[in-house]
């Protein structure tokens, strides 16, 4: 499911408005026309809890909830094409139903949730992006299970009949809030038993029960103990329900809603221009931002502009360069003779694909060129055919127009490609037949494509990282390759390496019946597939590395590149990030020496800091000395800085057998980088980790304790409005009652409200308790400032003289 | 996200102190130098300030007599006997004699307290009915369901004044004689029942429902009054000013206590000779006894107060402020001994 997106309008059936949805983002793309069945999941029964304190929160959100409405209508009034009837049918997507089967065009955004069941391709695959979900600009590709990607027409798919099963979805949202109520609950119901019983015993006694000045009605006398039992409980339950402070959620919820609007209006947070200022879309983690004390970034579009541009590369041993548009053998090149490579001179610049395209010399047959040529020609096929880039026309075309067929008129051709660095690296092949995709999964962290030449032979070209290519080479220039790709590292590019392996005609079948069977696998397919992958990418020949910039500043670097741009200012903001008590984490895909000079480039470390590192871990125990290493280290010298890099495998150690100590580390370090991680992983650390339980019982104890007694500076409007709501107490009650008690002689409020005021005693009390109430409060603070004073406020004496002076 | 079409600088937010959060703070520091003064300054204040309300409150008199009659207590066992064993109620009356040595310094009030009555009890408290206490004769002929069992009689009339509390009204009646001299003349002290109830009270929550020709007997009719009462609520006093819905001791009583033993203000002392307070001499009130308070464990007493500035007898607000003004001042000390030990510290660091 990539679809989330479900807007206030439909949700408010099922659950609250507004409270539990995420802002509307821009649009999913699909590359080809698809054909879904929306899928709704009843989602009311998931947020109970929330609902409890939701119903009461409502008004404070609906500002930004009618904000959002306004979108959500332009949405919910989006025309789509559902199937019913036997026809297309086009409707708004609001009225899309759980159920229905929609067709979505090239570059829609989703209505609902949708399966996929079938696409223009013959293969059923269609292409997604999820940039709105979660800022991942790759093309995933999901394809349609075999029996439904057979039904290709309307008609077909009307009559079809099929159950989904699917999981329901998991929110994890609120939870730490949820465990607050419970206890909150929890007091509230023993309060209320504790009272119920009490009250049966002091009534056990006839003479309590029922004295003569208090006698009951028969009603009441007959009526059902254990009726009575379950009324004096939910009684009971009603007395003390404030204890669940709603109105302190209430008033949080307002603070942040105005603190919304001071967000907006911050000139900090202008930006010139382009004329716009903060926007803030939900109010909900205002108060969150400041208390963030780890940021998670990922590298790739993040910190750089994930704009891939082709720089070195390094063939069968030797490296070339891209200068100007052209290949340059760097170094020492023995035999280089500048004619022999003279179809690479003029190989343009790489990722201007048309031209690629129409390359006259490539993909000629190899066997009038040298044997160097070949080489080159081998790794660039490579290269060129081993990538998921799709090509589509930006035609406006009806369903069934295949996308090879318009691939042969170049200039409208767009690329979609699941990974950057394709994208930059593609060159079309359109002579190639493409036999086999053996898709890129983070395990294996490489891809294979089996292709048949135009000689008929079969060819399998896999790239990937070096670490998951290397060990499967069994020929060409591995070592030599192997120091490039450091290199390369080295300078900050992005590295992939590039081997091939040439089937003969019976190894050809064996492969394709055994790809075949795994890939209609009913039970573990994934598993299945993964052994089929591992045994046909082995015994590969290594053609050559790749090396790819990520455009960035390397400002440490006095090189070439130093013209092109980072993300604008991420130096500044990772050093403003570090100043604000803020530690980074950089998480990335990368091999290691790629993200460390990254991370010295865009400042995420420093020259300055003590660079610990955690990398190349293959055991327990070695994991844990060096960690304790680490943090022997970190108490040692305690001055400086310190930058932890950590790479996947090693952190999976850590976080399995010592995440106790693995924590303490990367504690005391202000920076830390994780190189060579598997998504999953990425995932996993977010999951595992207490920081949203930590936050959340940070924000709760701040806010009940510090609201009471806390305003660290007044200006007027402070003044105004804390002395003015007591003010208007006072007076409120007396006006009001003072005028309503001529038509209500009833009227109680105002005659006990003249009595107590005109009582010396009452004030005394009023006093008394208000004091006694905040003593301890008091004196807690002045220890604290005392004795573990924070750092804010061993500077304030100072900057407080500093202002009496003036 | 929409690009502007407009003017250049169009959505930058405005500059004003209020926007960018510059407006002009006082930012309190609660460091050792505020807080030390602030300390012991609010301890002295409290300790003042209790001492002051302790001797006041000490310096009321106050006389009390327990007049329960339990068995051996004095000559209202008598009557607290007779009410327990007849069905008929009997009117009986004791006496409780006492001699004043001092004088009892003026103005004297009259009090009486009752303990274990449970005048919180929700069922309690919510038997009665505003609206015709307030005078309106629809409420008059339809009490409120909350007046049951006292909403209507066995006959079906309504109750005027509905309810339980209504029902249970204090209905003793107090006198005092005084004897100047020994072996003279028991003369009566005339006690003041008016003016006992809250002004408010008796001028706006509590009306008699408008007079039918005049008559006060003729607007109540069509009801009966509470079963325990011996007498209709338009004949509780001779005066008009004091009888039906507003007559004092029946507003007294309608303003139900907060806690099981309480006090009423019965009367006050303050006409003729007595206005300067009980001169010294011989006493006896003669109490009416007919209110059974032993069924429940109840104890009925009667109480001869004077009051100061700040009210009645109160001890426990003085103690409490010199509890809490110490509780100030000792922890002054321990913070100013920790922040003495802490800036030594402090100096050692810097060094």
């Amino acid at each position: 499911m990539w679809n989330v997106e479900q807007s206030s309008e439909e949700k408010g059936v099922a659950a609250n408005p507004g409270v539990l949805i995420q802002g509307f983002d821009p649009p999913h793309q699909s590359d080809t026309r698809t054909i879904y069945i929306a899928n709704r999941f009843p989602q009311n029964g998931l947020y109970t809890p929330q609902k409890f304190v939701d119903n009461r929160i409502v008004s404070s959100k609906g500002y930004e909830d009618w904000l959002r409405h306004i979108s959500d209508n332009e949405v919910n009034g989006a025309p789509v094409y559902v199937v019913r009837s036997g026809g297309l049918v086009k409707t708004r997507s609001k009225n899309i139903r759980v159920g229905d089967i929609v067709r979505i065009a090239k570059d829609e955004i989703f209505p609902a949730d949708l399966v996929l069941l079938s696409s223009d391709r013959l293969d059923g695959s269609c292409h997604v992006t999820t940039a709105s979900l979660d800022g991942e600009t790759n093309l995933k590709t999901h394809v349609a299970v075999p029996e439904t990607a057979a039904l290709r027409t309307v008609a077909n798919l009307d009559a079809l009949t099929a159950v989904v099963e699917c999981q329901q979805p998991e929110a994890d949202l609120y939870r730490s809030m949820n465990t607050f109520l419970i206890i909150y609950l929890i007091i509230l119901i023993s309060e209320a038993i504790i009272s119920t019983i009490l009250k049966y015993t002091w009534q056990a006694e006839e003479k309590w029960d029922e004295p003569w000045y208090n006698q009951k009605t028969e009603h009441q006398r007959n009526s059902s103990k254990i009726l009575r039992f379950i009324s004096d409980f939910l009684a009971f339950l009603v007395l003390y329900n404030f204890i669940i402070p709603i109105s302190l959620y209430v008033t949080v919820e307002m603070q942040k809603f105005l603190g919304s609007f001071f967000i907006g209006w911050d000139l900090d947070l202008y930006h010139e221009e382009s004329d716009q200022k903060a926007q803030v879309n939900t109010s909900d983690l205002n108060e969150e931002l400041g208390q963030v004390d780890y940021v998670f970034t990922d590298k790739t579009g993040t910190l750089t502009e994930n704009e891939m541009q082709f720089r070195e590369c390094s063939i069968n041993g030797m490296k070339y360069q891209e200068v100007n548009g052209r290949l340059v053998p760097e170094g020492p090149t023995p035999d280089s003779p500048d004619g022999s490579l003279s179809y690479l001179n003029s190989l343009p610049h790489l990722n201007s694909v048309s031209h690629l395209t129409s390359s006259s010399s490539f993909g000629t047959s190899p066997d009038s060129e040298t044997e160097l040529i070949k080489e080159h020609d081998l790794f660039f096929k490579a290269v060129s055919l081993c990538h998921t880039v799709q090509i589509s026309s930006a035609q406006p075309d009806g369903v069934g127009d295949g996308p090879w067929q318009s691939s042969l008129a170049p200039p409208r051709l767009e690329y979609y490609a699941s990974s950057p660095d394709e994208k930059a690296l593609v060159e079309a092949a359109a002579r190639y037949k493409l036999l086999h995709l053996l898709e890129f999964d983070s395990d294996r962290r490489r891809m294979s494509v089996i292709v048949q030449a135009p000689s008929g032979e079969k060819l399998l070209f896999a790239k990937g990282a070096e670490s998951s290519i290397l060990p499967k080479c069994v020929g060409g220039e591995i070592e030599k390759t192997r120091i490039h790709v450091d290199e390369f590292a080295l300078k900050g590019l992005r590295t992939l390496c590039v081997a091939y392996r040439k089937f003969t005609y019976k190894e050809y079948e064996d492969i394709d019946r055994r790809l075949f069977e795994a890939r209609t696998a009913l039970q573990q397919r994934e598993e299945k597939l993964a052994d089929v992958f591992q045994f046909i990418e082995r015994d590969l020949v290594l053609l050559g590395a790749t090396a790819v910039e990520d455009r960035q500043v390397p400002l440490d670097f006095p090189e070439p590149c130093s013209s092109q741009v980072l993300q604008d200012r991420v130096r500044e903001t990772i050093e403003a990030l570090r100043l604000a008590g803020i530690k980074v984490w950089v998480l990335t895909g990368d091999k290691h020496e790629t993200a460390v000079s990254v991370s010295l480039s865009c400042g995420h470390f420093h020259r300055t800091m003590n660079i610990l590192e955690l990398i190349n871990q293959k055991s327990d125990s070695e994991c844990a000395e060096q960690l304790r290493q680490l943090a022997r280290r970190i108490t040692e010298d305690h001055v400086i800085q310190h930058g932890l890099v950590v790479d996947g495998t090693s952190l999976s150690l850590a976080l399995r057998e010592h995440e106790k100590l693995f924590m303490d580390v990367c504690k005391n370090c202000s920076a830390v980088l994780c190189c060579r991680m598997a998504p999953l992983q990425k995932a996993k650390m977010f999951g595992n980790w207490t920081f949203g339980t930590l936050v959340f019982t940070v924000m709760v104890i701040t806010v009940t304790v510090k609201m009471a007694l806390e305003t660290h500076f007044w200006t007027w409007i402070n003044h105004l409005v804390t002395w003015g709501s007591i003010v208007f107490y006072f007076v409120f009650s007396l006006f009001y009652g003072g005028i309503l008690w001529p038509f209500l002689g009833s009227q109680n409020m105002y005659f006990v409200f003249i009595q107590l005021l005109s009582s010396g005693s009452a004030w005394f009390a009023i006093i008394l308790m208000v004091v006694t109430c905040l003593f301890l409060d008091i004196v807690k603070k002045v220890f604290d400032r005392q004795l573990h004073p924070t750092s804010t406020e061993k500077a304030q004496p100072e900057a407080f003289a500093n202002e009496q002076l003036l | 996200m929409t690009w502007s079409a407009t003017a250049p600088g169009a959505h930058q937010p405005d500059n004003t102190a209020f926007t960018q959060q510059r407006l002009p703070a006082w930012q309190p520091l609660l460091s050792a130098s505020i807080t030390l003064p602030l300390f012991f300054c609010v301890g002295l204040a409290f300790i003042g300030l209790g001492l002051g309300l302790y001797y006041s409150s000490n310096g009321i008199k106050e006389l009390e007599y327990d007049y329960t009659g339990n068995p051996g207590t004095g000559n209202c066992s008598v009557c607290a006997l007779a009410l327990q064993s007849r069905a008929p109620r009997p009117n009986c009356s004791c006496d409780w004699c006492f001699s004043l040595p001092e004088p009892f310094p003026g103005p004297v009030y009259l009090y009486y307290e009752l303990s274990n009555f449970y005048q919180n009890n929700r069922r309690y408290g919510v038997s009665r009915d505003d609206a015709q206490l307030s005078g309106l004769p629809s409420a008059l002929r339809h009490p409120v369901n909350e007046c049951a069992p006292y909403q209507r009689s066995a006959a079906g009339l309504p109750i005027a004044p509905c309810g339980a509390i209504a029902n249970s009204l204090f209905n003793k009646s107090f006198s005092l004689r005084h004897q100047r001299q020994p072996g003279g003349p028991y003369v009566d002290v005339p006690l003041d029942r008016s003016g006992i109830a809250w002004w408010t009270d008796y001028h706006v929550k509590f009306r008699n429902p408008p007079l039918v020709n005049g008559s006060l007997a003729l607007a109540f009719q069509g009801t009966v009054p509470p079963p325990n009462w011996h007498r209709p609520v338009y004949e509780l006093s001779s005066d008009p000013n004091n009888t039906g819905f507003i007559n004092q001791d029946f507003v007294v009583w309608m303003r139900t206590a907060a806690l099981p033993t309480f006090r009423k203000l019965y009367a006050r002392i303050r006409q003729g000779n007595y206005s300067a307070g009980l001169p010294r001499g011989a006493y006896c009130v003669r109490i009416a006894y007919n209110y059974p308070v032993r069924a429940f464990g109840g104890h009925k007493r009667l109480i001869f107060s004077s009051i100061s500035w700040m009210g009645g007898k109160n001890p426990f607000l003085g103690i409490t402020y010199l509890v809490v003004g110490s509780l100030c001042i000792v922890t002054g000390f321990v913070m100013l001994v920790v922040y003495i030990r802490y800036q030594d510290q402090d100096d050692d660091d810097d060094q």
